[in-house]
């Protein structure tokens, strides 16, 4: 029965976030905008008459709390009210972009999976300062690079000079246009999986069981990839699920430099030409997507391992 | 839960097993790998050639020369010049005192805010905590660049509202490492020693609590350091950020966009400046983590 309960807290306090997300997203909106949405939709064709008019269609002449419960009461119904710009709603708009998006995010979140996980197979148990040196080194060299200077070389070398990859666009759902974005996206993150990795199979190299296989005969390889391996891949799955809702909003940059077109890319259009509702609505759907992810995570971990089942049902 | 920006523990606690760096102080696992000397030594470099820009005999960053446009690196102008004329040195070089100015502002208005949520969690009650860990929650919900874009396309762009954005959504972490800290400390047998010895409230919090508190904030600040220099860039990158015509890494790369076969320094300048100065903050933020963390004694990469 614990399990049944902690699915439950789990899934009440995904929605108590989400609802302090969106809150604090009205807040943001409503006290630091300078004028209002009516000034900003009909900018400078606006007459104080015709301002009058629209404040009262859009209900912004009502008090604040009466407006927050309308804004809830919409996104209730998916509807994330509609565009300045492109005159449609938000979400069809949304709707447009966001499959690009997770194309590009799930090519990434596999390429870090794999070359992650093998870095950190290959690099687990082997304790020297100089190996150490090295590869902290290169790791830390590759989070350093801003995600658009290394899509620009990665242009610069594969499309520009060798001509053998695509500059950008999505060509069609082509998955050689893939190839450049994805791996700009996901070299970062290769080093944080990387180092997971490493760190949860050493940690598992010192329990019992691996003892007990090597003792059996095993050899340290046969031991690491038959046990260490399966039982060091949870936390690196929970931290790879956990990307996946990061990838899908910062994918951003990524997008804009290999003219991707993506949530990201779109978001930033949007911010471009201040269309709020188009800004506000994108931000919605990429927190939305993060927190239902991370709380998804949480709770298949817990229920796909018995030891954690049994344990105390509520820490983080 | 959320993975924004680097995870400490991605870095850190790689539990060793064995003496690896048992018996060194501070100082000697700060120095075991040698990257810890060397952030230092950048970030000293970096930060004293930034507040020397101004004596520097250089060319004005801002003013056009359309008699120099796109010069190559070498002559007359060490690194080139842009497509408006201007000195790619004195450009580079100005930036860094936006980069380094943001960097710091932002992860110091971050700390603060971050040190007070974490300080009003512990010692305010079991009503108030909650609540303000599930504040932490809700700002940790936005994605990395996803809050700070949502932010500036709010506020408009510009340098101030660089740092708001990005303290904005960079306390929480900072809150939570520090009340997860002092909790821990709080139960420390020193602490309880220092009770038992009869000192009171003010004293223990003062002179045991908060010093052996600090020190994860610390390591954890450097990695902050480059993550607000790398959003700093990335913003003004997408035109959110520093305005033209001043010069910002970010700004400078994406006024070098197109002109890489032709002018390739116009890119690799400002990227080489922004990648090496995050570098030496991620740098050191994994050597202080080695340090302060002796189980943590090998940096995991």
């Amino acid at each position: 029965m614990q399990i049944f309960r902690f699915i439950l807290i789990r899934l009440l306090s995904m929605l108590a976030v989400l609802l302090g997300a969106v809150t604090l997203l009205f807040v943001v909106i409503y006290l630091l905008v300078p004028g209002d949405a009516a000034q900003a939709i009909q900018g400078i064709r606006a007459t104080p008459e015709s301002l009058e008019n629209l404040r009262r269609e859009l209900g912004l002449d009502r008090p604040l709390w009466v407006q927050y419960g309308r804004y809830l009461w919409r996104l209730l119904h998916l509807d994330l009210g509609t565009s300045y710009q492109l005159n449609r709603s938000v979400s069809s708009v949304i709707g447009d972009y966001l499959p690009a998006t997770a194309y590009l995010a799930g090519a990434a979140l596999l390429l870090e999976s794999v070359v992650g996980i093998g870095w950190g197979m290959t690099m687990a148990g082997r304790r020297s300062i100089r190996w150490d040196t090295a590869s902290a080194l290169s790791g830390a060299v590759l989070m350093a690079t801003p995600v658009f200077f290394l899509g620009m070389l990665l242009q610069y070398i594969f499309a520009s000079r060798l001509g053998i990859l695509p500059l950008s666009g999505l060509g069609g759902y082509n998955p050689v246009n893939l190839v450049l974005p994805a791996v700009t996206l996901a070299a970062g993150q290769v080093i944080i999986v990387g180092a997971l990795m490493r760190a949860a199979l050493e940690t598992e190299m010192r329990k019992l069981y691996f003892l007990a296989a090597r003792s059996r005969g095993l050899t340290h390889r046969q031991a690491m990839l038959r046990h260490g391996t399966r039982n060091a891949l949870g936390p690196v799955a929970t931290l790879l699920a956990v990307d996946f809702g990061t990838l899908l909003g910062g994918a951003m940059i990524t997008e804009i430099v290999f003219a991707w077109p993506g949530l990201g890319r779109m978001t930033y259009f949007a911010a471009q030409t201040r269309d709020v509702p188009l800004v506000l609505g994108a931000v919605i759907v990429m927190v939305t997507l993060f927190v239902v992810l991370n709380s998804l995570v949480d709770i298949l971990y817990r229920v796909l391992n018995p030891r954690l089942r049994m344990g105390r049902a509520l820490d983080g | 839960m959320a993975s924004r920006e680097i995870p400490p523990k991605a870095w850190g606690p790689a539990p060793a097993q064995g003496p690896v760096a048992g018996g060194k102080d501070l100082w000697g696992r700060f120095r075991e790998t040698g990257l810890g000397p060397l952030a230092g030594l950048m970030i000293l470099a970096i930060v004293v050639t930034a507040l020397l820009v101004p004596l520097l005999p250089l060319a004005d960053p801002i003013a056009p020369d359309y008699d120099q446009v796109l010069a190559p690196p070498g002559s007359g102008h060490v690194l080139g010049t842009d497509l408006h004329g201007r000195d790619q040195l004195s450009r580079t070089l100005w930036a860094a005192r936006t980069s380094l100015l943001v960097g710091l502002v932002a992860t110091g208005l971050a700390l603060a805010a971050g040190v007070t949520v974490g300080s009003a969690a512990v010692y305010s009650g079991r009503f108030i905590d909650p609540l303000l860990m599930r504040a932490a929650d809700i700002f940790l919900s936005f994605p990395a660049v996803v809050g700070a874009v949502a932010i500036m396309a709010v506020l408009g762009p510009g340098v101030r509202n660089v740092f708001l954005a990005i303290a904005f959504f960079g306390w929480p972490i900072f809150a939570r490492i520090f009340r997860s800290s002092l909790l821990s400390t709080k139960e420390m047998g020193y602490v309880k020693a220092a009770q038992g010895l009869g000192a009171g409230e003010g004293r223990i919090f003062f002179v045991h609590v908060l010093p052996n508190s600090i020190s994860p904030l610390a390591a954890y600040s450097a990695l902050a350091v480059a993550g607000a220099i790398l959003a700093e860039a990335g913003l003004s990158f997408i035109n959110l950020g520093v305005q033209r015509p001043h010069p910002s890494w970010g700004l400078m790369l994406a006024e070098s966009i197109g002109q890489f076969d032709s002018a390739p320094w116009l890119a690799i300048v400002p990227g080489v400046a922004v990648t090496l100065t995050t570098l030496a903050f991620i740098l050191l933020g994994a050597a202080l983590t080695r340090a302060i963390d002796p189980r943590a004694s090998r940096t995991a990469g």
